[in-house]
C-alpha cells in the first residue's frame, strides 16, 4: 500500500494537509473508504509516515546535479564524405 | 482421258504413302496436283486435313524449338518460337507463356539499360530503372541483387531516405544477412544513416564491416562522435526545457531514453575514447529508472538496475555505489527502495533487498529524505523506531514470499533468508557498539558492505575496543553475552567472513575452500576452527570424506566454546550405524590424539565417548564376524583405559575373556593335552570355562561307551577322564556317571 498515493499527496506534507486530503480523496472514489482511512492513519503517526516515506519516494535528483550534459565541443565535418573502398564492379 | 486418269491416281497413291510416313506436306502436295487433273472434292478434304496435320507437327516444332531457347537462357528465341506456334494452334497455355516471357525480356532490356546508365552515371536513372527490373523480376533469385543496385544507385544519387528504405527492405523482408557479405552495402546502408543523422544504427550496420581501412576507421569514429554530441544535444534540450518550464517533455518516453542508453553503453563498449560515457549512462539510467517508479512497473526498474548486460558491466549495482570519491549513499537508499518495492510487487529481489537494506538504513545519510518536521525532538530514539518499522515492514515480506516458494527457488530463498537473518543481527550488534558516535556512524554495515567500502578492519577495531573496555573496567557490562558472541561478530569482519557466509547456507565445503592459509587474529582463528569443525561434522554425517583431520583443531575450538564438544558427544552418544561409528571413531580419536599432542588438559567427556564409540563399533565388528575375539579384547581394553568406567565394554570383556579361555583349553583338549586344559579349567575365574570343560568331558564319556573298544582299554579311558575330572571339580556330577560306567564295565571305581 502506498498511502501518499491513495491521498494524492507527496512526502513534505503537514498534518493538516494529510486530513485535508482524505475528504478530496474520499470525493473521488478512486480507492475505497478503508483504504483511505488505512493510509490516513499511517501518515498521521510520524514513525510510519517516514517509514512509507523512505520506501515509496525515489531521490534521483541528488545522484544527477554533478552530471553535465553540456554537449562537448566537436566541429562536425560538413558532410561526411562517402568511401568508394567497399564499392563492386557493376 | 484415261491416260489423265490413271497418272491421277498414280499421285494419289503416291500421296497416301506420305500420309501413311507422316510426312503430311509432301502430301498435300501431291494431292493438290491430283487435283489439278482430277477435280474431285474428295481431294480437296485429303488437301485439307494433310494442311491441318502438316501445320500442328509445326507448331510442336516451334514448341520444341522454345524450350531448347529457355534452356540456353535465350528467352528472347523462346518467345518468338512459342509466338508462331501460338499463330498455328492458338493454344492458350502458349498465350500464358508468350506474356510471361515477354516481360522477362523486357526486364532484361530494363536491367540492361539500368546498368548502362549506372556506368554513365546517371544514378537516380539507374535507381529507377533498376527498380522497374525489380518488378520484372519479383520473387526471382536476381532480385536481391538488383534491389541492392537500387539502393547503390540511390546513395550515389544523393537520394538517403529512399536508400535507407531500399535497405531497410532488404534488410527486414529479403535477408537479415543480407550485408555480411556484401561490405559495399553494409557501408553504403550506414552511410546514408549518418547522412541522415541516424548515427546510433549507422554504427550498429557498420559493425557488420570486418575491415582496419584506415579511412573507415577514420570515419566510424567521426560518426561515434557525431552520436555522443547528439545524446548530449538531446538530453541538455529536455533538461534545459523542463527547467525553463516551457514545455514538460521533449523526448518521448521510455523509448528515447532507452536508446540514449543503449547508444551510450554501445559508445562505450566499441570505442576506448570516449572517457566521460558513465555520466551519460548513469544520466539515462536513472531517468528510466525514474520514469518506470513512477508508472510503478518495478519489474523494469530491476531490469534496469539489477541486470545490467554482459557488455556493460560498469552499471552494476555497486559500481554505482562505490565510486572512487566514496560512496554514494543516495544511490544506496535508492537501491534500498528500489529492492524492497521489488520484492514487495514480484516476490524475487530478495538478494538484492538482503544486501542493500540494512546497511542503507543505518547509514547516516539514509535518512536525509526525511522530512525534518516530524522529527524535531528525540529524534535519533524516533529514528530508530522508524528503522525499526522499516525492517519490520520487510521482514513481512520475507515471510508473505517464504509460503509461495516452490521446491526449487526455496533453496536460494532460504539462503538469501539465512544471509538476512545473520546481517539483521550483525548490523545491530554494530549499530549498539557505534552508540550514536557520529565519527565513526559509517561503519555500521554489513559485512558484505565492510569489504567494499574498505572499513573491516574499522569495524573490527570497534568490536575489539568495545571487549578491551569492559575487560578493563569491571563496572561496565560488557556488550558481548559471552566470548563465542564476541569472536563470531568478529568473525563476519574479517578475511574468514566469506566462509561464515557459506557455512550459513551449507555449502560446506565452498566454505571450507574459501579459508586463508593462516590467520591472523582471534577472529580469523575462531573463523577457522569453526568452518573446520562444521565441515568435520558434515562429513560425519555424511561420509563425504575421512572426518579425522578435520577435528584435529577440535580442541582448540573447544577451549574456546566447550558448547561444541558437548555437541559432538551427544551426537557420538546417539550414532548407531557401522560405518557412522567408524566415522566418530576417527574423529574422537583424531581430538584426543591431538590433546596428547599438545599436551594439554584431556577433553573428558571426548575421552569418555570415545571410548563408548570405540567399545561399541567392535561388538558390532565381533557380531557381524568382522573381528576375532582377540582384537575385541585388545579394543575393549584400550577402550577402557581410556574410561574406566565405561561398563558396557567391561562386561563385554568379562564375556570376552571367558569365552578366549574356552577357546585355549578346547584347543589343548582336541590335541589331548589335557594337562593344559585341566589347568585352564582349574584356573579360570569364569566358571562357564569348568562348565564347557566337563560339557567337552561328558561328550567324551558319550563317545567311549559307544566305541568298539575293547573293555580294558575304555576301562583306562575313563579311569583317566576320571582323573582329569577330579582335578578340576571333584564334587562335580560327572564323576558318579563315570563311576556308574566302570561298574558296569566291570573295573574297580577309582576313590
Amino acid at each position: 500500500m502506498n498511502p501518499y498515493k491513495i491521498l494524492n499527496i507527496n512526502s513534505n506534507v503537514t498534518q493538516a494537509d494529510i486530513i485535508l486530503s482524505v475528504t478530496t480523496a474520499m470525493r473521488e472514489r478512486k480507492y475505497s473508504a478503508g483504504e483511505i482511512a488505512r493510509a490516513q492513519k499511517e501518515l498521521l503517526n510520524p514513525v510510519s509516515k517516514a517509514a512509507h516515506a523512505f520506501i515509496q519516494f525515489l531521490d534521483i535528483e541528488p545522484l544527477l546535479t554533478d552530471i553535465d550534459l553540456t554537449p562537448p565541443k566537436l566541429t562536425p565535418p560538413d558532410a561526411i564524405e562517402r568511401l568508394s573502398l567497399f564499392d563492386e564492379n557493376v | 482421258m484415261k491416260k489423265n486418269f490413271s497418272k491421277s491416281k498414280a499421285i494419289l497413291a503416291r500421296a497416301e504413302k506420305f500420309i501413311k510416313r507422316g510426312n503430311y506436306a509432301l502430301a498435300q502436295k501431291e494431292f493438290t496436283k491430283a487435283y489439278k487433273i482430277n477435280k474431285d472434292t474428295a481431294i480437296i478434304a485429303e488437301i485439307e486435313y494433310c494442311r491441318q496435320e502438316a501445320a500442328i507437327i509445326k507448331a510442336k516444332d516451334l514448341v520444341k524449338r522454345g524450350r531448347k531457347y529457355l534452356k540456353k537462357s535465350n528467352k528472347r528465341g523462346a518467345c518468338r518460337c512459342f509466338e508462331e506456334a501460338y499463330a498455328i494452334t492458338g493454344e492458350q497455355w502458349l498465350a500464358e507463356r508468350i506474356d510471361q516471357l515477354s516481360e522477362a525480356v523486357a526486364g532484361i532490356d530494363v536491367e540492361s539499360d539500368a546498368r548502362q546508365a549506372e556506368v554513365n552515371g546517371d544514378y537516380l536513372k539507374a535507381a529507377k530503372l533498376y527498380d522497374r527490373s525489380c518488378d520484372f523480376n519479383a520473387g526471382s533469385v536476381r532480385f536481391n541483387h538488383l534491389k541492392k543496385r537500387q539502393a547503390f544507385c540511390l546513395v550515389k544519387a544523393g537520394q538517403y531516405e529512399q536508400a535507407i528504405e531500399c535497405y531497410d527492405y532488404i534488410l527486414e523482408k529479403l535477408n537479415s544477412l543480407a550485408f555480411e557479405s556484401s561490405p559495399e552495402s553494409a557501408y553504403n546502408y550506414g552511410f546514408a544513416l549518418a547522412s541522415q543523422g541516424r548515427y546510433f544504427r549507422c554504427l550498429k550496420i557498420w559493425d557488420r564491416i570486418e575491415s582496419d581501412e584506415k579511412t573507415f576507421l577514420k570515419q566510424k569514429e567521426i560518426v561515434a562522435r557525431l552520436l555522443e554530441t547528439n545524446i548530449y544535444q538531446l538530453l541538455y534540450e529536455q533538461e534545459q526545457a523542463k527547467a525553463t518550464g516551457k514545455t514538460k517533455n521533449l523526448l518521448n518516453y521510455p523509448r528515447d531514453l532507452a536508446a540514449a542508453y543503449e547508444a551510450s553503453c554501445h559508445l562505450q563498449s566499441h570505442f576506448d575514447f570516449f572517457k566521460n560515457i558513465d555520466r551519460l549512462k548513469t544520466y539515462c539510467q536513472w531517468r528510466l529508472i525514474e520514469f518506470f517508479w513512477t508508472e510503478e512497473q518495478y519489474e523494469e526498474v530491476a531490469k534496469i538496475i539489477f541486470y545490467p548486460s554482459a557488455n556493460n558491466k560498469s552499471a552494476t549495482p555497486l559500481s554505482l555505489i562505490l565510486k572512487k570519491e566514496g560512496m554514494k549513499t543516495e544511490i544506496l537508499a535508492n537501491l534500498a527502495r528500489i529492492s524492497y518495492k521489488c520484492a514487495e510487487a514480484t516476490g524475487r529481489h530478495l538478494d538484492e533487498l538482503a544486501l542493500y537494506w540494512f546497511t542503507a538504513l543505518y547509514h547516516p545519510s539514509a535518512w536525509k529524505s526525511f522530512s525534518d518536521t516530524d522529527f524535531k525532538n528525540d529524534e535519533s530514539e524516533k529514528k530508530a523506531e522508524v528503522r525499526q518499522q522499516l525492517i519490520t515492514m520487510a521482514d513481512a515480506i520475507w515471510n508473505y514470499t517464504g509460503r509461495n516458494h516452490t521446491e526449487d527457488s526455496l533453496q536460494s530463498y532460504g539462503e538469501a533468508k539465512s544471509f538476512w537473518n545473520i546481517e539483521k543481527q550483525l548490523i545491530t550488534d554494530i549499530d549498539s557498539l557505534v552508540g550514536g558516535r557520529k565519527e565513526i556512524a559509517h561503519l555500521v554495515c554489513t559485512p558484505r558492505f565492510a569489504i567494499h567500502l574498505g572499513v573491516s578492519d574499522q569495524v573490527l577495531e570497534l568490536i575489539r575496543g568495545a571487549k578491551t573496555s569492559a575487560d578493563a573496567d569491571s563496572r561496565k557490562t560488557p556488550y558481548f553475552k559471552n566470548r563465542e558472541h564476541y569472536l563470531k561478530t568478529g568473525s563476519y569482519y574479517s578475511a574468514v567472513g566469506k566462509s561464515l557466509y557459506y557455512l550459513k547456507v551449507r555449502a560446506y565445503k565452498k566454505a571450507l575452500d574459501s579459508l586463508p592459509e593462516t590467520s591472523q587474529n582471534e577472529f580469523e582463528n575462531y573463523g577457522i576452527l569453526k568452518v573446520k569443525y562444521t565441515y568435520g561434522l558434515y562429513c560425519l554425517e555424511t561420509g563425504a570424506e575421512p572426518p579425522g583431520r578435520y577435528f584435529a583443531s577440535g580442541p582448540a575450538l573447544f577451549a574456546i566454546v566447550p558448547d561444541y564438544a558437548a555437541e559432538l558427544v551427544k551426537k557420538a552418544e546417539e550414532v548407531a550405524d557401522l560405518d557412522a561409528l567408524a566415522r566418530y571413531e576417527e574423529a574422537l580419536n583424531g581430538i584426543y590424539t591431538q590433546t596428547l599432542k599438545e599436551k594439554s588438559e584431556p577433553l573428558i567427556q571426548i575421552q569418555k565417548v570415545l571410548s563408548l564409540v570405540m567399545s561399541r563399533r567392535a561388538v558390532k565388528l565381533f557380531n557381524k564376524r568382522m573381528m576375532n575375539n582377540k582384537t575385541l579384547s585388545i579394543t575393549l581394553k584400550k577402550a577402557l583405559k581410556l574410561n574406566p568406567q565405561n561398563e558396557f565394554a567391561r562386561g563385554i570383556l568379562e564375556e570376552t575373556k571367558a569365552e578366549l579361555e574356552i577357546l585355549e583349553m578346547e584347543k589343548a583338549l582336541n590335541r589331548f593335552k589335557m594337562h593344559k586344559a585341566c589347568k585352564i579349567a582349574v584356573d579360570s575365574e569364569y566358571p562357564n570355562v569348568a562348565e564347557a570343560f566337563f560339557e567337552y568331558m561328558a561328550f567324551g564319556i558319550k563317545d567311549i561307551h559307544e566305541s568298539s573298544h575293547d573293555t580294558s582299554h575304555k576301562l583306562l579311558i575313563l579311569n583317566e577322564t576320571y582323573d582329569w575330572c577330579v582335578w578340576v571339580d571333584d564334587t562335580h556330577p560327572i564323576l558318579d556317571e563315570i563311576e556308574a560306567l566302570i561298574e558296569k564295565l566291570g573295573g574297580e571305581v577309582p576313590r
